[in-house]
């Protein structure tokens, strides 16, 4: 069985890169445009990874990415932050959010399915 | 029998002396003080013009009716100056302290400044001074007749009258500093003083060994009545004459003058305390022993007042003669400059000045011509104070009535005493009680002595004098109250000093004084006490608690001062009552004034009070000014440190501005970078997909190239909008302002969005404006705008029957476009966002533009002077207001 | 009128206002009445008469009195104002 993966991003044109990629390396794949939906989501049906976009309407990645830590049942989902913008803040906001990969836009392909491969193999971290 | 012409050329030789005299010494003094003039003989010298040509020639007279009472009148002034140490050295000290120029300013400067008192010792002084001026006419013209045989004696009086007049203002009006002395006129007098001394011992001389044979011969037979006179020697009269004597020394307008104005060095009056007094006893040496000879020799009938002069020339003793006749001369001008001089000050000082100051207070910058001001005033009192002597002399036809001028003089400055003597040794003296005395010491001296000495012929009338105004014979003018039997001149004495001191003290007990009185009352009663080399500072302030109290109740308001002084009080430890005069107590209560009237003042005031150091009126004024500046100088700075602390605020916000700015950079550059980045992923991603990937479909390819295609110009927009804005934002774009018809410009942009609005399935009603309206823009720019707008309107509108309402309002010079959408709108959180850059930032997709639209158009209509902005309706729901300027004058 | 602890100068200038103080009292009492009355009486002194005599016999020893006290008094008046001290000027 295919892992399974959860796309919180709302550029339309990435999604779609994603999808071919992350297909292409054997996952399965699920779109969430919004903070709120990708939570529900999560809850309802946690991914094998999650990957998560900073910059989304409603409630931020970091926001999104805290709820769920703060969560015992999805306080090991491996994540994956994207984000746009590349400055340091972010990489330590987003590792102090609880991050467990983080890659910057725009992105290599192969670093992309790797940290997700990565992540997907490892399993649940152990914090 | 000398010849007029001798007489004339000597006379008029002596007078050219006199005026080479003064003006050398005045001339030479300009260029530093002369020594022998700082000499305490020239001071004792310039007392001597109490020694008047009434001494010179009418000793002898007094002599020859009254025997030894002449003597009381040089006795007064012996005891006064023997006993300097009590009285004088204290008057001169105080002058000197408070830059006294007169004894009404004196007075008036005791009693709180009074004007009022001023005027009233002036007035009185001028009454008395104007006949005994008068008195010096006469016997100056008398004195000619005789050795002249001159008979028009009114020109002789004028000729005299006008050269003193030319040379008191000459030489007394040189400088206006009446602390300063005049040296001119000092070193005359001087001169005339030492004359007068040698004329009387000459004209003594030869009547003793000359005409008689010696003493012994002259009072060989003499009887103890000639000695006694008519009154009773060493009786009331005698005692009245001392006493007045004594007064007129002090009191006298020209003997303060010189005594105590013109005085130098207090160690002056040592010298004087004695040598004065055998001045005067020079003086009179021979006055006896001149009255009997000439009562002996000379026809009976000739006037004994012109003995003097009569004796040599009755003896032939030309020479003599002449000497004499200079000596009352000296006698004569003498006390007449000098006097005019006293009075001319107080008279300028206290009555000409006052009213001229009042009439041209309007302009204030009139410090130059003050001092202009001040000398014509002067010159001007000289003058009509000599010229009322003369007319005074003139109208009293030079009746013998002028004979008792000086007596009747001495009584009327006598009325000054009460007032001067409490002033300088009792706290409690007040300024109604020293008024209440002068009047009616004043008015007792006028109807008792001075209009009865016109014998009924000036305002009381001879009926009057014997039986009193309307019949009423208790208030006889020479017998008040019954008071019958008695000499004229005890009488009066007895009357208006007695009354005037009774008032006096009255008066005092009833009232209170005001602070300054209580300030000027502690220095000048306790002038010695000041500082003492500190040797104790607890006992150097000469000043009372309850004093310091009173000024601080003025001041302060009651229940501040009541506070301040139980607080020092307590923190003396004192159980109970008022603290102590320490340096602590002064020092805070010179804060706490300093908090109510400025630090200047309040400093002047504390050390006024505490009567560590003077200060005279022109001080006083100088801090009155210097308070106005300190005041003017700390209303500028109030407004320069506004000013400042507005400038302040100015770079604060410039500053805050260029914070926020530099903050707002930093995020658009990172949302610039977050734009950029978000296409570039996909093209990135997607390139390496076509790169790499070797199976992908046709169909992929061609979506994949696509999606490339169009992030690629994506990319492009947006960076065509970044620099639009930079540029827009910078005032760097070129929009060229013209008039534009408003209605075509929103239907241009109506035209443009069409293709949306069908789209979209969306209502436009257009409300345009009334008429041609005109506005300033750029035609192309406002389009844009309007398009931007109308295209936010289209996106957003996410409602089930979408509508968006134009609407064209005229106001004034303003004209707008309102844009409403029924598409739920913004919230006013959003609303002061939403014109930021990349605002939507998240939301922005490949076919909404960057998030730039509003913001840029915000800047264009911000650089068509007119504005961009979000507005609340009244029921809360908002829409987007484009503001313009309207051309005026366009057909409405 | 100070506090200064008594010294030698400072005795010196009491005794001298007091001495002043006496000279002046003395110069009122023997040239007023009543006290100066007892000088009406007949007779001379030197050929002079004696009331005559008399007042001008007080009155040369008011000015000699006031001569000799000059100099202990002013000198108190230096103690007093030290800073107005002249060098000497009679």
């Amino acid at each position: 069985m295919n892992k399974r993966v959860l796309l919180v991003e709302d550029e339309p044109n990435i999604v779609e890169s994603l999808r071919f990629l992350l297909e292409r390396a054997g996952f399965d794949i699920s779109v969430e445009t919004e903070g709120p939906a990708a939570l529900e989501s999560v809850l309802q049906s946690p991914p094998d990874v999650l990957v998560l976009d900073v910059m989304l309407p409603e409630l931020d990645g970091f926001e999104v990415l805290r709820q769920l830590r703060a969560n015992p049942n999805t306080r090991a989902l491996p994540v994956l932050m994207l984000t746009a913008k590349g400055q340091k803040e972010n990489r330590e906001t987003a590792f102090e959010a609880g991050a467990d990969a983080f890659i910057t836009k725009p992105f290599s392909n192969t670093d992309i399915v790797d940290a997700v491969s990565n992540l997907a193999t490892r399993g649940p971290s152990q914090t | 029998m000398l010849s007029v012409d001798v007489i004339l050329a000597v006379c008029l030789g002596y007078v050219v002396l006199l005026f080479a005299i003064a003006f050398v010494v005045d001339r030479r003094s300009r260029q530093g003080p002369i020594q022998w003039l700082q000499s305490p003989v020239i001071y004792t010298l310039s007392i001597s013009v109490y020694c008047t040509s009434w001494t010179f020639y009418g000793a002898v007279g007094s002599a020859a009716r009254n025997g030894l009472e002449f003597a009381a009148i040089y006795l007064g002034p012996t005891l006064v100056f023997v006993g300097w140490w009590w009285l004088l050295r204290k008057l001169v000290r105080i002058a000197k302290e408070h830059r006294v120029t007169s004894i009404a300013d004196l007075i008036s400067s005791r009693y709180g400044k009074s004007p009022s008192l001023a005027v009233i010792v002036t007035l009185i002084a001028v009454t008395a001074a104007t006949p005994y001026i008068a008195l010096q006419l006469q016997s100056l013209t008398r004195s000619y007749q005789v050795i002249a045989g001159d008979a028009d004696g009114y020109t002789t009086a004028l000729w005299i009258a006008a050269g003193l007049a030319l040379f008191t203002i000459l030489f007394g009006t040189r400088n206006l500093d009446a602390n300063e002395r005049h040296h001119g006129v000092v070193a005359a007098i001087a001169l005339e003083a030492i004359v007068k001394l040698l004329a009387l011992l000459a004209v003594g001389i030869f009547a003793v060994w000359g005409v008689a044979g010696g003493l012994a011969d002259v009072f060989a037979d003499v009887s103890m009545d000639a000695i006694r006179g008519s009154g009773d020697l060493f009786g009331p009269r005698w005692a009245a004459l001392m006493f007045l004597s004594a007064t007129a020394i002090i009191c006298l307008p020209r003997q303060f003058q010189v005594t105590v104005v013109e005085n130098t060095e207090e160690r002056h009056l040592g010298t004087a305390s004695w040598l004065f007094p055998l001045y005067l006893l020079g003086m009179s040496l021979f006055i006896m022993p001149i009255a009997i000879v000439g009562l002996k020799v000379l026809p009976s009938g000739a006037n004994p007042d012109l003995f003097v002069l009569t004796l040599p020339l009755w003896a032939e003793q030309d020479e003599l003669a002449m000497f004499a006749f200079l000596g009352g001369f000296s006698s004569a001008t003498s006390m007449v400059i000098v006097a005019a001089i006293a009075v001319s000050t107080m008279v300028s000082n206290h009555i000409v000045m006052p009213l001229v100051l009042r009439v041209l207070s309007f302009g204030k910058s009139m410090r130059g011509d003050v001092r202009g001001l001040l000398l014509i005033s002067r010159r001007v009192s000289i003058a009509a104070i000599l010229g009322l002597g003369f007319l005074y002399f003139r109208l009293s036809g030079g009746s013998d009535a002028l004979a008792a001028i000086g007596l009747i003089a001495f009584t009327g400055v006598a009325q000054f005493l009460p007032s001067l003597l409490g002033g300088i040794f009792w706290r409690g003296a007040t300024r109604l009680g020293a008024l209440a005395g002068l009047i009616v010491g004043a008015l007792l001296w006028a109807y008792t002595l001075f209009l009865p000495s016109f014998g009924g012929e000036f305002i009381l009338s001879a009926t009057v004098l014997a039986e009193g105004p309307w019949g009423i014979a208790v208030l006889r003018p020479q017998a008040l109250f019954g008071l019958a039997g008695m000499d004229p001149l005890v009488h009066a004495v007895v009357w208006s000093v007695g009354m005037n001191a009774l008032v006096f003290v009255t008066v005092s007990s009833l009232t209170n004084p005001d602070a300054l009185e209580r300030l000027q009352a502690s220095l000048f009663v306790n002038v010695y006490r000041t500082v003492d080399d500190g040797a104790s500072l607890e006992a150097t302030y000469t000043v009372e608690t309850e004093d310091i109290y009173v000024l601080a109740q003025q001041i302060l308001d009651r229940d501040h001062a009541a506070r301040l002084f139980e607080e020092m009080a307590a923190a003396q430890n004192a159980l109970h009552g008022m603290p102590r005069v320490t340096d602590a107590v002064i020092a805070r209560l010179e804060r706490e004034l300093a908090g109510s009237i400025g630090a200047a003042s309040a400093h002047a005031l504390v050390t006024r009070i505490t009567g560590t150091q003077s200060v005279g009126m022109t001080e006083l004024i100088d801090i009155a000014s210097e308070t106005q500046q300190l005041i003017e100088t700390s209303r500028q700075l109030t407004e320069k440190s506004a000013e400042l602390e507005r400038t302040a605020q100015q770079l604060r916000e410039v500053n805050e501005r260029l914070r926020a700015l530099d903050t707002q950079k930093d995020e658009f550059l990172s949302q610039v970078s977050h734009e950029l980045r978000t296409p570039m992923t996909s093209i990135r991603s997607f390139s390496e997909i076509l790169i790499d990937d070797e199976n992908i479909t046709a169909d992929e390819r061609i979506q994949f190239t696509t999606i490339i295609h169009e992030e690629s110009r994506r990319l492009t927009r947006l960076l065509d909008e970044i620099l639009n804005l930079s540029r827009l934002e910078s005032g760097t774009a070129d929009i060229p302002l013209a008039p534009v018809a408003l209605n075509e410009a929103i239907d241009g942009a109506l035209d443009s969005v069409t293709g949306m609005t069908r789209a979209g399935n969306i209502t436009v009603n257009v409300s345009r404006a009334p008429g041609d309206v005109r506005v300033h823009a750029n035609d192309d720019r406002l389009r844009q705008a309007l398009i931007n707008i109308l295209a936010n309107a289209v996106k957003y509108n996410t409602a089930p029957s979408p509508m968006i309402e134009l609407r064209a309002v005229v106001e004034g010079d303003r004209a707008w476009v309102d844009v409403i959408d029924n598409g739920g709108g913004v919230s006013r959180e959003e609303a002061s966002t939403i014109f930021d850059k990349f605002a939507r930032g998240a939301r922005a997709t490949a076919d909404q533009g960057a998030g730039l639209g509003l913001a840029i158009s915000r800047a264009i209509m911000q650089a068509m002077n007119g504005d961009l902005r979000v507005e609340f309706a009244g029921d809360g729901t908002s829409f987007f207001r484009l503001e313009l300027t309207r051309i005026p004058g366009a057909a409405e | 009128m100070t506090r200064r602890t008594p010294s030698a100068p400072g005795e010196n200038a009491r005794k001298a206002h007091d001495r002043s103080l006496a000279l002046t009292l003395a110069g009122i009492v023997f040239l007023m009445p009543p006290v100066a009355a007892v000088f009406l009486v007949e007779g001379t002194l030197a050929g002079i008469p004696l009331p005559l005599a008399a007042v001008f016999a007080v009155w040369i020893f008011l000015v000699a009195g006031a001569y000799l006290l000059r100099p202990a008094l002013q000198a108190a008046h230096d103690l007093e104002n030290p800073t107005s001290r002249a060098p000497d000027d009679d």
